[in-house]
Parts: C-alpha cells; structure tokens; sequence
C-alpha cells in the first residue's frame, strides 16, 4: 500500500472504529468509494426477515394471520418462503405464531444456502455446524419432513437452541449429534448432500453486531481458514459420488471463502464448482489480493449489505464426480 | 449398552395410557403411523421419541460408532420420571387438531401471560368447554383459538365468575413459550 492509502485506511478505521488491518483489506479488495458504501451500510439496520414453515401451517392461514397481527409482510419474489418485515406492531421474536414455529426469524443468505442444497425427498443430508437451526429446519420443509438429516454441532449450548428449534419448527426427520465435523469420516454412511455453513470470523455480521468490528484479529482469520478447510475437505471426501454440497460462512474475506475453495479443490480434481438455481448476489472474487485463483469461482454468489440490503455472506455449490 | 434404544410395546403401552390421563383419550393411534419408539436414557428420566423407520435403521448404524453423542431424534414424545409421563410440546400440538372439548381459552392478555410460564389467573379465562371439572387437564387456547399449552384447573369452572381477578384458576403445565426459554 502507498503512504496515501495507509492513511486513508487508518482514517476510515477510525470514523468507524474497525481494525485497520480490515479496512485495508476492504481498500484492496473493493476501492474506497465501494469501502465507504459498505461502512456506511454497516451502519444501519437490514430489514429484518422471516421465513415461513408449511411444516406447521398452510401459507394463506400464515398471511392471514400475520396481517391480523399487524405484521406488514413483503414476499420476497426470488426466494419461495421468505419474507421482508416491513412494519410490525409487536416484536416479531414474541409472537405465538413464532412460538408455535409457524415461521423462523431468519436472515436472506442463510435461507438461500439452504435452499441451493436443493435436497429431494429421500436424500441423506448432512448439516454441518447446524446450530441454532435455521438452515435445518429449512431443510427439513424443502424434503418435507422425509430423508434423513443429520445435524451435527460440536456447542452443548447451541445444540439445545438447535434441539428447541427442531422441535418447535415440528422436524421429524433429524437426528442431532453433539458432534465435530471434523470427524466425519468416522459416521458409517454416506451422505447424498452436505450442508457446511462453516464456523468463521463472522465479518458479514458487523452490521448485526458492531463488536466484530473489532473483536477479530488476522490470526482469526487464518484460525477460521484453516478449519474451514479441514472440515471442506473431510466433507467432500465423504460426500457419495454424484453427490452436492453447499459451503457458506458469514464472512465476506476471500481468505475464509474463495481461498478456501481454491486450495481445497486441488486436492479435489473429481469436484467441481457448479451455477445455483439463485441469481441475485454478486459473483465470487477470482482475483482478490492481486492472487489469480479459478476462474469458476465466479458462480459464487456473494451478499453485502450495501448492495443486497443483507448481511455479508458467501454461498458456493460443489459437485463430487460420479 | 448404548443409551437409545428400542422401547419395549409394554413401555410404550404405558406411555399411552398415561398420556390419555393428560389428553382425554390415547392419540397415538391417530398421530403415529409407521413409527418405532426409542428411548434416551438421561440422569434421571427416559426421554421418548417417534421415529421413522429409516431413521430407525440409520440410527442403529450410528450406534454401533464408539462415542457418539446423539442427543435427540425424530420427535420428542415426552420424558417418562418415576412412571410419570410428562408430554412435549411437540406432542401437545400434534394432537392438540384432534381434541374435541376439555379445552380452555384464554383472553389475549391472558394468552401473552401464559406463554411467559405464568399460571392462569380467573381474570385470564375467556371460556372453559362444559365437559371440563376441577383438576382436569386441558389444552390451553389462545384467544384466538390457537394451541398454546396445558393447564391443571383448580377451581370448579362453573365458580369462575365468583372468584377474585387475580386468584389463580389454572396451573400452568406446559406453554409455548418454553421454546425460547429453553434456548431456542
């Protein structure tokens, strides 16, 4: 970086009050007129989401009732089940339609991950780091409560979230694993799907929580990548031939997502990277930091606060040959 | 010996008859169909769940893996203590369309109170069905009509409009709001 960039970057850590060492990242990556726009964004609050359940209740019944509540919903056109909370009169969380898991409270790209899987009826899907349950139990209604999901998660305290989940969102097709993915090779049968929404420095949530501005150094960043990469590589050795799988993390780095990828797949030359049902989204970054990766990279959709109006998360879906 | 295991017809048996005291009449029949019952054995009480029969067979796999920790699957019935059986709420609303009678409603203030955990106070009762006595179990409804818990009464329904506003009425067994509570 030049002297002038330097600077720049240290003035914009400190009228936002990032870590520096992010914001010059986001310098290189995006240019300064994009960084502003994404700090900016980050600023302000994303119009909250919900998604709703046909495992409780038919849609009209949930419409109904919700307008009767006062909850002015939006359908999201582009992705079946999702709805903007425009207004509501009552906090969206406390409502006993909520309680009774009539709809989950549920941001856009973690419903889209879930909903590329695209898991059929009798499919076996393991969901990795599943907890607190939202892609789950999403999973769960896109298979109709048939197939198997195994849903593991290493936190006893988020496995009780994900357990409370499943059950009020009325699953019957899960069984739930205090369990590391690490481990995968150890299960004794093979999934058709796997969903890794992988642990990561949660840097696409600061617009939810203004602590990770701050709260992650370089080193998370390197302690998340590694990981990530075992656990993508453990998955997609399991993973049955023929098989999909969809990785995501709430990240926007390229170290935690596109670099994860690349150096993965090389190991994987049998696995390759295929276009999602969804086009909304940016496309992944085939060149961050100056370091040419593949070129499909580029069927990655990417989510960012100051374009999608969401929080910052990366989707990819990988194919294993037959 | 692994703690999931098959429950036997006779375990089973007794669960459905306990569970009638809670519902009125046993529901199984109606709500289960091809299912296998399993049984987690936990510190102090067995936890009952309903599962496919695919998920019966994948499990049993899973078994056989030294160390797994598997902490639940399919449907959550209930918790069986002391050869009490104690419904979950998951099997409260799968048989809460069925039930017919032994139902009381509550006002929307009321409803608001009861999910927070909270007893039914005499002033909370918006209607309680004619079939209903003093310490009957009953599904509560919203005012709405929706399914939100169970309720032991404890007064004679038909001396409801003689009691103090805030007299408690019913006890609070089982409410939806248990799911944030308990971490959801």
């Amino acid at each position: 970086m030049t002297d002038d960039e330097i600077k720049i970057a240290s003035d914009l850590a400190q009228e936002y009050g990032y870590k520096k060492y992010m914001i010059a990242r986001y310098l290189k990556l995006w240019g300064i007129s994009e960084t502003k726009q994404l700090l900016e964004s980050n600023e302000r609050q994303v119009t909250p989401t919900i998604r709703y359940n046909s495992l409780r209740i038919d849609r009209e019944t949930f419409e109904a009732q919700l307008e009767k509540r006062n909850i002015d919903l939006e359908q999201i056109d582009w992705l079946p089940d999702a709805y903007f909370v425009k207004e509501s009169q009552v906090p969206i969380g406390a409502t006993i339609e909520h309680l009774l898991g009539w709809y989950y409270i549920q941001a856009i790209p973690s419903i889209v991950a879930a909903y590329v899987l695209n898991p059929s009826e009798n499919d076996i899907v393991f969901d990795i780091a599943a907890a607190p349950g939202g892609k789950t139990t999403y999973l769960a209604q896109l298979m109709n409560n048939s197939g198997l999901i195994v849903a593991m998660d290493p936190d006893r305290l988020r496995l009780r979230a994900l357990k409370s989940n499943i059950s009020r969102c009325g699953v019957r097709n899960t069984i739930v694993m205090r369990f590391d993915g690490k481990n995968l090779n150890r299960l004794p049968f093979v999934p058709d799907k796997i969903l890794l929404d992988a642990p990561c420095t949660g840097e696409g949530l600061i617009v939810k929580d203004p602590s990770r501005k701050t709260s992650k150094t370089q080193a998370d960043i390197m302690y998340c990548s590694t990981l990530q990469k075992d656990l993508l590589s453990v998955a997609l050795k399991v993973l049955k031939p023929g098989g999909e799988l969809v990785y995501s993390t709430c990240s926007i780095g390229p170290e935690e997502n596109e670099m994860v990828i690349d150096f993965v797949l090389q190991s994987f030359p049998e696995v390759s990277i295929i276009p999602m049902s969804i086009k909304v989204g940016e496309p992944g970054i085939v060149e961050p930091f100056g370091v040419k990766l593949r070129a499909d990279l580029i069927n990655a959709r990417r989510f960012y606060p100051h374009k999608h109006g969401t929080e910052g998360f990366f989707i990819i879906k990988l194919k294993k040959g037959e | 010996m692994s703690d999931f295991y098959k429950a036997s017809n006779s375990f089973v048996k007794r669960v459905r008859a306990r569970s009638a005291d809670w519902f009125g009449r046993d529901y199984f029949g109606e709500i289960f169909q091809d299912t296998v019952f399993v049984i987690k054995e936990r510190k102090k009480s067995l936890s009952l769940y309903a599962i496919s029969s695919l998920l019966w067979e994948k499990l049993q796999d899973l078994l056989n893996v030294q160390g797994l920790k598997i902490e639940s699957v399919g449907v959550w019935v209930g918790e069986v203590k002391e050869e009490n059986f104690n419904p979950s709420l998951e099997l409260m609303q799968l048989i809460a369309p069925h039930i017919r009678g032994r139902t009381m409603y509550l006002t929307e203030r009321g409803s608001q109170i009861f999910v927070y955990g909270h007893n039914v106070l005499a002033q909370s009762v918006k209607k309680v069905t004619r079939d209903v006595s003093k310490n009957d179990i009953v599904l509560v409804r919203s005012f709405e009509g929706l399914p939100i818990g169970m309720a032991k009464i404890l007064e004679n329904p038909k001396k409801i409009r003689k009691m103090n506003d805030d007299e408690v009425f019913a006890k609070n067994l089982l409410d939806v709001g248990w799911y944030i509570r308990s971490g959801g």
